[in-house]
């Protein structure tokens, strides 16, 4: 156990932000002056603003999100997300009072982090994790309990049990036994982070990592979710996870990045075994700081860390079939996307999906 | 007029004037003879909430019962150290209904919006700048009969020739139809109220809920309605998704995937 994962549905929630340029340089425009709807219409609608309000801007809502539906097929997803944008940038191009606006997608914006959070949803053959989640209402992170649904109660469990159950658990997920949210996000960090620290611009990456800093082991970069579980009586005796992975910076850039994120993350759950075991053995990525460029350092370990999992198979879908080329594609296109800081995102690029 | 026992009405005259004109200090020393020299002032503790506060802080009102000669009136003034107080002097009736209004306000503060456009129709209050720009229309136009008309105007009775042909006459430069937003829009000759993004003028035909969504967002209720948040997903069948994919292969790193 600790080591199988039957996927049920990738997602996302990706951000962006709107910006005018002045002087070859983006300055933000709040997103809740071009959604002007009701922030509750907002907060839930496929393109809308997320629900922060930092930066500065007072109560307004100032970074704009996609929710496209998520699927089992990553090119599906990013169908909906590139006819999201593609609608962004109609909306954009035929209002008179947004001329000069443009979506942006960077680490950071002015003072706004924008990530490119991924959604994970599927099963684990882990009864413990199930009564932990479904019975008693709790899950593990950092070596403490938290309720896992807050607006819910655990089922009348007395605390004698409940005390022998969580040291039992306790101790397997010490030993990496259980996916726990801390080892999701460790396992997914196994090639998402250095792929991560490689392809994004390192400055903005930096400084978004280090508005996070100090929240690496806690759950910023992850998030549990409790959604409806899916009825598959297949699964009936597994726990069903819905976990929000939160290290990515956003991709919407273009395409092909938003493709390596996807395929990345569909590869690491298809091979979850590999990676599991890989993920116990290997130190963990410390999150860098300070301004030395660590992109050449960081896909160095990605390419040693593909090439490893590689050795014992890959386990493959279609529709990620094309990660090896996505890569090639990022390595020689990605400094020129990031080079031009007052360009935005490649809608042209996503709208020719279309 | 007579607000303080130790103002002179003169002294009330100019209060009110300045407030009519938008000037904080006139506010200021009219709520403290209020506060402190009135007999019978009632001070409510109404229980404001930081929502409503927001929303209301720029925001004087001013009810006058009949005209300028009125013994019941209301003010709002947000300044700290007065944050949030309505003053009144008035019988304990009106109180009783203050705090009934401030109450269900502050049980339902998605009535607000409404609330605050009732209270700056009723008293003047221009929509979208929330001074009484337009109510010192009216103010301004010499003959003391037309004031009283005027007033009234604003609560749905009285003439609306004066004010028409007084905005007509002096402001009808700075918006083409003013004097048509002013009477029925209750946004003043000043502001700009055309739709931000189809630049239409509101129709006389206009609704409550349709102005409020001019004031709040700048753009009329259509364009409102097809904003980026009613975009929905869409369907993709098999042959889409297939299309899709060989778009995707031709796809390059370059700009504009070239």
């Amino acid at each position: 156990m600790g080591g199988k994962f039957k996927l049920y549905r990738i997602g996302s929630d990706p951000e962006f932000g709107f910006a005018k340029i002045a002087d070859w340089t983006p300055v933000l425009v709040p997103a809740a002056e071009i959604m002007t709807v009701p922030k509750k219409v907002a907060l839930a609608s496929f393109i809308g603003m997320d629900s922060h309000t930092l930066g500065g801007h007072g109560t307004i809502q100032t970074t704009a999100e996609l929710r496209p539906p998520p699927t089992h097929n990553i090119r599906q997803h990013l169908y909906y997300i590139a006819y999201g944008l593609s609608e962004v940038g109609k909306y954009l191009e035929t209002r008179s009072r947004l001329q000069g606006v443009i979506p942006f997608a960077l680490p950071i914006l002015e003072k706004e982090c924008l990530g490119g959070h991924i959604h994970v949803s599927g099963f684990v053959p882990e009864p413990e994790t199930k009564l932990m989640h479904e019975n008693m209402n709790m899950t593990l992170m950092n070596n403490q309990f938290h309720a896992w649904n807050e607006n819910s109660q655990g089922k009348g469990i007395d605390s004698a049990t409940i005390a022998k159950i969580q040291s039992e658990y306790m101790s397997k997920a010490l030993a990496g036994e259980l996916t726990t949210p801390q080892l999701f996000l460790r396992a997914m960090n196994y090639l998402m982070l250095p792929l991560e620290l490689w392809i994004q611009p390192w400055s903005e990456r930096e400084a978004r990592f280090e508005t996070y800093k100090g929240q690496e082991g806690g759950n910023y970069f992850i998030r549990w979710l409790h959604t409806k579980r899916p009825i598959m009586p297949l699964y009936d005796d597994w726990a069903y996870l819905h976990m929000e992975y939160r290290t990515p910076s956003t991709w919407l850039l273009h395409p092909w990045l938003a493709y390596v994120y996807f395929a990345m993350a569909k590869l690491s759950i298809l091979n979850w075994g590999q990676i599991w075991e890989a993920m116990l053995d290997a130190a963990p990525i410390e999150f860098p700081g300070g301004t030395d460029n660590c992109n050449s350092e960081a896909y160095a370990i990605l390419k040693q860390r593909l090439k490893q999992l590689e050795v014992g198979g890959l386990k493959m879908s279609n529709d990620i079939k094309d990660l090896w080329k996505a890569l090639g594609i990022c390595q020689q296109s990605r400094e020129a996307w990031f080079a031009n800081k007052s360009a935005g995102i490649d809608i042209e690029a996503w709208r020719s999906l279309l | 007029m007579h607000i303080a026992s130790d103002c002179t009405p003169n002294q009330a005259d100019a209060y009110v004037a300045g407030l009519i004109r938008g000037e904080p200090w006139a506010g200021l020393e009219l709520t403290k003879a209020l506060k402190v020299h009135t007999p019978g002032t009632v001070r409510l503790a109404c229980g404001i909430t930081d929502l409503m506060r927001q929303s209301l802080s720029r925001v004087y009102q001013l009810r006058f019962k009949d005209s300028y000669n009125t013994s019941e009136y209301l003010i709002y003034y947000p300044e700290p150290n007065l944050q949030g107080q309505l003053m009144v002097n008035t019988t304990q009736n009106v109180v009783r209904a203050l705090e009934k209004q401030l109450s269900t306000l502050a049980n339902n503060p998605q009535d607000l919006a409404s609330k605050v456009y009732g209270l700056q129709v009723g008293n003047g209050f221009c929509l979208m700048c929330n001074t009484i720009t337009f109510m010192s229309i009216p103010m301004d136009i010499p003959s003391t009969a037309n004031i009283h008309k005027g007033f009234k105007f604003w609560f749905g009775e009285g003439s609306w020739a004066p004010i028409k042909s007084y905005i007509d006459t002096n402001i009808s430069g700075v918006s083409p139809n003013a004097a048509m937003l002013c009477g029925v829009a209750g946004i003043c000759g000043v502001c700009p109220s055309r739709c931000d993004d189809c630049k239409h003028y509101p129709t006389e035909e206009f609704q409550a809920y349709e102005l409020l969504s001019l004031r709040d967002s700048k753009l009329c209720v259509g364009c409102n309605k097809s904003n980026l948040t009613s975009i929905s997903v869409p369907k993709l069948d098999k042959q889409r998704l297939v299309a899709a994919r060989r778009r995707f292969d031709q796809l390059e790193g370059g700009r504009n995937g070239r």
